[in-house]
């Protein structure tokens, strides 16, 4: 049988170097084929034994003999893996493709990095704004935060209004490039 | 109450003796979380009932699952629930409970809370509203300080946006400088200001998260200690005035000016130095005319070994369990026996530290990503054991970490005979500590850890500000690569049950590894 798994992409830690793998295999060993087709020269394999007693956890054993412990688990389209003490987020790309849950990608747009209340909105429609400059403060776990600008650009929508309970990653303020700036 | 002084015994356990006040029956514990669990706890040992209070979202949770009774407040926010006077004043009524304690944070600081609860005839574990109002005021508490011979940081009066007194104490003290809350802590209401320009729009914010935080936007301030170390002794005093400290903690390595990782002995002191902080912790404490448990902070230049008078807080502070570590005393039951009238059955000599005990505070926020807070259910919890851990959670698998309440999750403490041994059973503990579902802070902590300053022992507040490596993944290429491996293969692996991975067709039994020339991941 042939299950696609879809594209996972490293989404955590950040700037964790992506690498591409595939897969075989041979004799009781899963062969990870590894930097296919990203640098000259053959690709880099990885051969682990790997003994899951239960979903969601288990054991790999590498060709040397060390052993690491992992456990996974689905969050919606994320998988979450824990290994040695370490957590890497990996994500299909069907979604990645579509969205904005990492955040920065989608230009032009500021988007609620956490959970919260918007404590109060600092601009409006129309209104120029500079890099760095405050749009509006959000309160999460009684903290307040200020969110700017990520560059110079005018409102264009405003999408939250004050006392708003906001999930991460919530559209805040969509913004349009500044022509007379840029002039 | 007779003002009986400890006999020689030098036994450390109080005890209810003949004489003493009836014991109190039953406890409400007014708070959430690891605190909530960590009191619940002590307060069965000791053959009282705790009764749990629980917000909507915290229905199940450890805290009220631990407790003999429970008492649901309906709500999802603090403001309804845990910090509603009203309401817990009703349900110790409605269950008996004689007396109350609040745990950190929330009411614990709150003058008004300790008077309701001695107009409603029950006992508030901790010190009067009198000496909380003095000192949760840290413009007041400067005062008491000062009276007590302890050196302070020079600050200004309260202070407004424009004000012309601002101006003078910059000129006098220069920059950058501290805006602070009067009524602060756990660094809310707190700012630094770098540059004039910034005064007055630092004064305006820290007031606003203040006026939210604490119901008190008053701010000051205070002259800037460039990196200091944060040194504070805890103090245990009764009734009658009987005063001891129980040594101090190093809470130096603290991320927007919250403590992440605390230890005690400081690796900062020297046995004279540390005698006199401990001497002057008690002066404050004695000043203040405090009973209960309190902890007394310094800022200490560990340049010059001068240490100044910073607050005092008048509760048991998250930390406290590195103290009970090498003490051998449960401060939580000194606190119930405190405030059921018994005299402290320990003097000065009695407490000696034994060994050394550190503390790692485990956060659900990312550490890679300014600390923002990380929601979610913890489809994974499996904390570590072994020689010398203590957990205080307030979690447990399955259950959700939401946006209402702090995010600290737990605390992981280990106990070694030396320091080196306790820094390395903490650094296998965090190694082995899994939790998925949400991210945390353990990656930061174990980078802490292994860091040469931190082994060191000589490091201060600016820690993480001066290893920016700590907060940056350094995953070695090895793991990635083992990692992204276990991905592809999980990600074939028949659906987890605990969530919502869309529905998968095929059986568990059969390998997905049949089909020939396996699949392609990027």
């Amino acid at each position: 049988m042939n299950r696609s798994t879809g594209r996972l992409h490293l989404i955590y830690p950040p700037a964790a170097e992506a690498l591409t793998c595939r897969m075989a295999e041979d004799d009781g060993h899963l062969i990870f084929y590894l930097d296919e087709g990203q640098y000259d020269g053959p690709p880099q394999t990885l051969a682990l034994q790997i003994e899951a007693a239960q979903t969601g956890e288990g054991l790999c054993r590498t060709q040397s003999g060390h052993t690491h412990s992992f456990a996974w688990a689905w969050v919606s389209l994320q998988l979450h893996l824990w290994l040695g003490g370490d957590l890497f987020i990996f994500q299909r790309e069907e979604i990645r493709r579509r969205g904005n849950s990492t955040g920065t990608e989608i230009s032009g747009d500021i988007l609620a990095p956490m959970p919260g209340a918007v404590l109060e909105v600092l601009v409006a429609e129309g209104d120029r704004v500079e890099r760095n400059q405050t749009v509006l403060l959000m309160e999460s776990m009684k903290m307040e935060l200020a969110i700017t600008a990520p560059g110079n650009a005018i409102v264009r929508q405003v999408n939250v209004r004050t006392g708003q309970q906001v999930e991460r990653g919530t559209r805040l303020v969509e913004l349009a490039p500044d022509d007379q700036a840029s002039g | 109450m007779a003002s009986d002084t400890p006999d020689d015994s030098g036994n450390s356990k109080p005890s209810n003796e003949a004489g003493h006040p009836p014991m109190f029956t039953k406890v409400l514990v007014a708070n959430r979380g690891e605190i909530a669990v960590r009191i619940n706890r002590t307060l069965c040992a000791m053959g009282i009932a705790p009764v749990a209070i629980y917000s909507t979202p915290d229905s199940g949770a450890p805290h009220a699952a631990t407790a003999e009774y429970s008492v649901a407040l309906p709500g999802n926010t603090a403001e309804d629930t845990y910090l509603d006077i009203a309401r817990i004043i009703q349900a110790a009524l409605d269950t008996e409970a004689e007396a109350i304690h609040p745990g950190y944070g929330f009411l614990s600081e709150n003058p008004n809370f300790a008077r309701a609860c001695q107009d409603a005839g029950i006992t508030f574990i901790g010190p009067s509203p009198e000496s909380m109002e003095a000192l949760g005021d840290k413009l007041r508490s400067k005062t008491i300080a000062q009276a007590a011979g302890v050196p302070v940081v020079p600050s200004s009066r309260v202070c407004m946006p424009g004000d012309e007194e601002t101006r003078e104490f910059v000129d006098k003290w220069g920059l950058p400088v501290m805006v602070k809350a009067a009524a602060g802590g756990g660094g809310r209401g707190m700012r630094l200001v770098h540059d004039r320009n910034g005064l007055d729009t630092a004064l305006e914010s820290a007031g606003r998260e203040a006026q939210a935080a604490f119901g008190d936007g008053r701010v000051f301030l205070e002259r800037y200690v460039a990196n200091p170390r944060h040194v504070e002794v805890q103090v245990l005093s009764d009734a009658d005035g009987h005063t001891i400290h129980l040594g101090e903690r190093e809470c130096s390595i603290q991320r927007r000016h919250q403590k992440i990782i605390e230890e005690t002995p400081s690796p900062a002191l020297t046995p004279d130095l540390r005698r006199r902080m401990g001497e002057a912790a008690v002066a404050v404490a004695r000043g203040a005319g405090y009973v209960n448990a309190g902890t007394v902070e310094f800022l200490l230049d560990p340049r010059g070994g001068e240490f100044y008078f910073l607050e005092m807080n008048a509760r048991l502070q998250v930390e406290h369990p590195v103290t009970e570590e090498v003490v051998g005393i449960d401060m939580v039951e000194c606190q119930v026996r405190i405030a059921a009238g018994e005299p402290l059955a320990l003097r000065q000599a009695d407490i000696q530290p034994r060994g050394h005990a550190i503390e790692a505070r485990i956060y659900a926020e990312d550490p890679y990503d300014n600390f923002v807070p990380s929601t979610g259910k913890l489809l994974r919890w499996q904390p570590p054991g072994g020689p010398g851990l203590r957990l205080d959670s307030g979690t447990a698998q399955g259950h959700e970490v939401s946006i209402y309440y702090d995010p600290m999750l737990a605390k992981l403490v280990a106990w070694g005979p030396d320091r080196n041994s306790s820094l390395r059973r903490l650094e296998v503990a965090l190694s082995q500590f899994q939790v998925l579902g949400v991210v945390t802070n353990i990656p930061l902590l174990r980078s802490a850890l292994a860091h040469p300053q931190f082994r060191s022992g000589d490091y201060d507040t600016g820690f993480l500000e001066w290893n920016p490596a700590v907060t940056t993944p350094s995953t070695p290429q090895e793991t990635l690569m083992v990692a992204r491996a276990l991905a592809a293969w999980a990600a074939a692996q028949p659906s987890v049950p605990s969530s919502s991975q869309p529905a998968e067709e095929g059986s568990a039994h059969s390998s997905p590894w049949q089909s020939a020339g396996g699949q392609r991941l990027p």
